[in-house]
């Protein structure tokens, strides 16, 4: 900067020509930030949230919005797009034009199972995307009906060495699809699938009526069955535990085991697997930091740098204010934010772990196709 | 009934009924008919907007609103589908099958009296069927799986053999195309596309509101600019218009078993998370016709075809609350935004919200009941204006009539390739209407095509698994003798009515003989 004000005209040197200088420069950088985020003002901004009114990811948009709106300075509007487990949404987003008028929430984890399908049309998160943060993680419990006979996870391996358990699923494309064959390679679980159930409100049906052994949910979405006594949590998939959840959610598993770590399940069932213990943590890891990935809020790819730092700041100064997170905890929607480079290295590992298992989530939704 | 749910009931109706509380399920039940009255906009749309402005409200008057979002939206959908053939949402495209034809009739009156009793009944049905199965809510949401699904679905298809409009090769046909249509899309099993040929606008399958505008609304106005009809009901004024808000209402009271047993396939199909709402309508629609007998006047302006489906589209928002409140699964998208605001209020719908909060349940139910009525009473008064409507000239009303089209098409999911698509379907209806093609069959199709198949792959997949054991089902095995009613009584009644006919002819000729 010195050098720079050595270029300055002679006649400016007396006003102290290289303080007026410097003060311009700030001026336009701050000018230029504000242009990008005060030329959002006008047009409302649209976000595409890709599952239907009423679900997780529709409530967490909703919460956020009147947040977003207060510190962008603009109206959002929020649109559900949903079908195909996200991927139509996602699609949406990732179509729109690039100009800040379009944002939205993604399941990553979803979307890079969907990745894995042969032809996927899926957009690819790492790729199709500007990501802009993170704002919850995808805590996953497999679950069981109330009067399946199934008291707990014990329980549930001695009935899983007379006959296959059998889990019901959305579709061969889900994250849930995903999460079967790696949690029961590391459980030494034979299992059967039937796909086809829609929604979390038809595989916790599905449950209920005793149709399928075992389902799994985000934490979100079987919190209420789970306060009724209508579902009973048997394993914590996601490591570590209790990560972002709400108050109520953390109590509701207190006691519940994982399948992780030391005293995780996975390790006890070494001698059934015949897994080595690196391997069993390998696998559990990998498993958590797939959906560590979580919920993120992107943007259309090439979004320009001033636009994305103005959306991707306003979500963390708004996921760090405490009336968001007390509006959180009443919703009891737990929160686990990540900045937007945080949230992206967290994407990145996910991909690089969910790679190491393609062989057998392939044959998986092989054998689900046919 | 538990003494704790008549207090509660009491108690909930109080608190509906009083200062200021009544005022909120007014401003709700208003403010539902007037979103609701633009094609393409819904209650579910409505409670969405709702929920962050309402974040900071206390339970009482949340449950007062959304309840009344509920009932006071189903109704308006209605009128436009009587009045101009454009379904107002998908479930009232079933209402302009016969609203229609009697609104061309100059009957727009008849027609939306019948509508607006049928669907205020319908609903209070649904309600009082809903409080009486509070104490078993759950076992009653238990009681059906994917076969019990499946064989409603299959239920459903077999009265195409009744929609078919007399030929029953043609009918065959066009429900193969509507089911063909609904396959278009995702795989709901393996996640594969199918036959969406490169266009990512097909990969979320057709949607049924521009399949439905355009079959119906625009292949109306189509053939309403080919035949250079002057007004919609061929009268030119009010005075002229047959039939009266009084007939529409007698007919309910009329054709009262056929109310009631729609009214129960309503409640019923309601109940059924994830079944469309446009499902009950169909249903009860190919019902009436069935049972109607051979001198209908189905598809052609019978009062028995529009008021069966209002009764079930009505009685279905009861019924959807049964799994909404018993256990926390929406019946449908309606409900399912209901749950996403009562969770974040931090409530919890299911066991513990029908034991701690059983007032508030109330609140929600009386609150939908009050602005049921409010909104047919609204319906009846507005009748006379709505009507003449009907006898203004086509050339400065099929404008209006496309704008609406348009615009129900745009706000349904702000999608352009929408309108493309009503087009492309308005040209097909115009071409089945031109050549005597029944089109009714194809939107039954695509209505109960996703059910069908969905629950086809899991109850064969449970079977074989042997989860189930689909013949010792009771309910399954009432649907089988139904289905065989559906398709075999229409044979059989025709066969001993000839014979009759014989006998009587043979009667006559020995009476002449003689």
């Amino acid at each position: 900067m010195v050098s720079a004000c050595q270029h300055l005209p002679v006649t400016l040197r007396p006003l102290n020509s290289c303080a007026v200088f410097i003060v311009f420069f700030l001026f336009s950088i701050a000018s230029v930030a504000a242009t990008s985020c005060s030329s959002l003002s006008g047009e409302p901004v649209l976000w595409v949230v890709p599952s239907k009114p009423g679900g997780g990811y529709d409530a967490y948009s909703r919460l956020l919005q009147p947040f977003m709106e207060k510190a962008l300075n603009v109206r959002i509007r929020i649109e559900n797009r949903s079908a195909a487990g996200g991927v139509v949404g996602a699609m949406a987003i990732r179509d729109a034009q690039a100009d800040g008028r379009t944002l939205g929430i993604i399941n990553a984890p979803g979307l890079l199972a969907a990745n894995m399908l042969p032809n996927a049309p899926a957009p690819d998160p790492r790729q199709d995307f500007t990501i802009l943060g993170k704002v919850a993680e995808s805590h996953v419990v497999m679950l069981t009906g109330k009067h399946s006979g199934i008291s707990d996870i014990n329980s549930l391996l001695a009935i899983s060495r007379t006959r296959p358990i059998l889990a019901g699923i959305r579709d061969a494309g889900s994250s849930n699809f995903v999460t079967l064959p790696i949690t029961a390679s590391l459980l030494g679980m034979d299992y059967a699938v039937v796909t086809g159930y829609v929604g979390s409100g038809a595989r916790t049906l599905a449950a209920l009526r005793g149709e399928v052994d075992v389902i799994f949910l985000n934490m979100d979405s079987a919190r209420r069955y789970i306060a009724s006594n209508e579902l009973v949590p048997l394993l914590q998939i996601t490591d570590p535990p209790n990560m972002g959840l709400s108050d109520e959610s953390r109590s509701l598993l207190t006691g519940v085991p994982v399948l992780s770590g030391e005293q995780g399940v996975a390790r006890r069932q070494i001698d059934t697997t015949g897994l080595t213990m690196e391997g069993v943590d390998a696998g559990a890891v990998a498993l958590a930091r797939i959906f560590a990935a979580g919920r993120l809020v992107v943007a259309p790819r090439d979004l320009p740098d001033t636009v994305s730092h103005c959306f991707a700041t306003a979500l963390e100064d708004v996921m760090a204010s405490p009336e968001f997170l007390q509006a959180a905890g009443k919703a009891n929607l737990g929160i686990n934010s990540e900045n937007a480079e945080g949230a992206r290295k967290l994407l990145s590992l996910a991909a690089t772990e969910l790679d190491k298992f393609q062989p057998e989530i392939r044959a998986a939704i092989g054998e689900a196709r046919r | 009934m538990d003494a704790t749910v008549v207090n509660a009931a009491f108690e909930g109706l109080s608190l509906v009924f009083s200062w200021p509380y009544f005022m909120y399920t007014i401003a709700g039940t208003l403010l539902a008919m007037l979103f609701s009255a633009v094609p393409g906009l819904n209650s579910s749309t409505l409670m969405a907007l709702a929920i962050p402005l309402t974040i900071a409200w206390e339970p009482l008057p949340l449950m007062l609103v959304f309840g009344a979002f509920v009932g006071g939206a189903t109704f308006m959908g209605s009128i436009t589908a009587i009045l101009f053939n454009i379904p107002g949402k998908s479930q009232n495209a079933v209402t302009l099958l016969d609203g229609y034809p009697l609104t061309q009739q100059g009957m727009a009156k008849t027609a939306i009296g019948c509508a607006a009793t049928s669907s205020a009944l319908g609903s209070t049905f649904g309600i009082f069927f809903l409080i009486g199965l509070i104490p078993f809510m759950r076992e009653a949401a238990m009681a059906l799986g994917p076969p019990e699904y499946l064989m409603l679905a299959i239920w459903g298809l077999t009265t195409l053999a009744a929609l078919s409009g007399g030929s029953m090769l043609k009918g065959l046909i066009v429900a193969g195309l509507g089911l063909q249509l609904a396959l278009i899309g995702y795989d709901p099993r393996t996640a594969e596309l199918r036959f969406t040929f490169g266009l990512d606008y097909l990969h979320d399958g057709l949607s049924l509101v521009p399949v439905f505008l355009g079959v119906f609304a625009l292949a109306e106005v189509i053939d309403l600019m080919v035949s250079r009809k002057q007004t919609l009901s061929g009268k030119h004024h009010i005075e002229e218009l047959t039939g009266s808000v009084w007939e529409g209402v007698q007919s309910v009271f009329r054709h009262f078993g056929l109310f009631l047993r729609s009214s129960v396939i309503g409640t019923v199909i309601g109940a059924i998370p994830g079944v469309g709402s446009s499902v009950a309508g169909f249903v009860a629609y190919g019902h009436a016709r069935q049972t109607a007998g051979r001198a209908s006047r189905f598809g052609r302006g019978d009062i028995r075809g529009l008021l069966a489906p209002e009764a079930a589209n009505d009685a279905k928002d009861g019924g959807a609350l049964v799994p909404t409140l018993a256990l926390g699964i929406p019946g449908g998208t309606g409900t399912a935004v209901l749950l996403g605001a009562l969770t974040l209020h931090g409530m919890n719908p299911g066991r513990e919200m029908l034991t701690d909060n059983l007032v508030l349940v109330f609140v929600l139910i009386w609150s939908l009941f009050l602005s049921n009525w409010i909104t047919s009473l609204l319906g009846l008064s507005l009748v006379n204006p709505m009507a003449r409507l009907s006898t203004i000239r086509t050339t400065r009303l099929l404008p209006f009539i496309i704008a609406l089209s348009v615009i129900g098409c745009l706000q349904f999911r702000g999608l352009m390739a929408d309108v493309v698509c009503a087009v492309l379907f308005g040209l097909l209806g115009y071409l089945m209407k031109r050549h005597d093609w029944p089109r009714i069959p194809l939107a039954i199709a695509i209505v109960l095509a996703p059910l069908f198949e969905t629950n086809l792959h899991l109850t064969l997949r449970l079977h074989e698994l042997e989860r189930i054991v689909f013949w010792t089902r009771p309910l399954v095995l009432v649907l089988i003798a139904m289905t065989l009613v559906n398709l075999f009584l229409p044979a059989i009644s025709s066969r001993l009515n000839a014979k009759r006919q014989g006998q009587r002819e043979g009667s006559s000729a020995g009476d002449e003989s003689e």
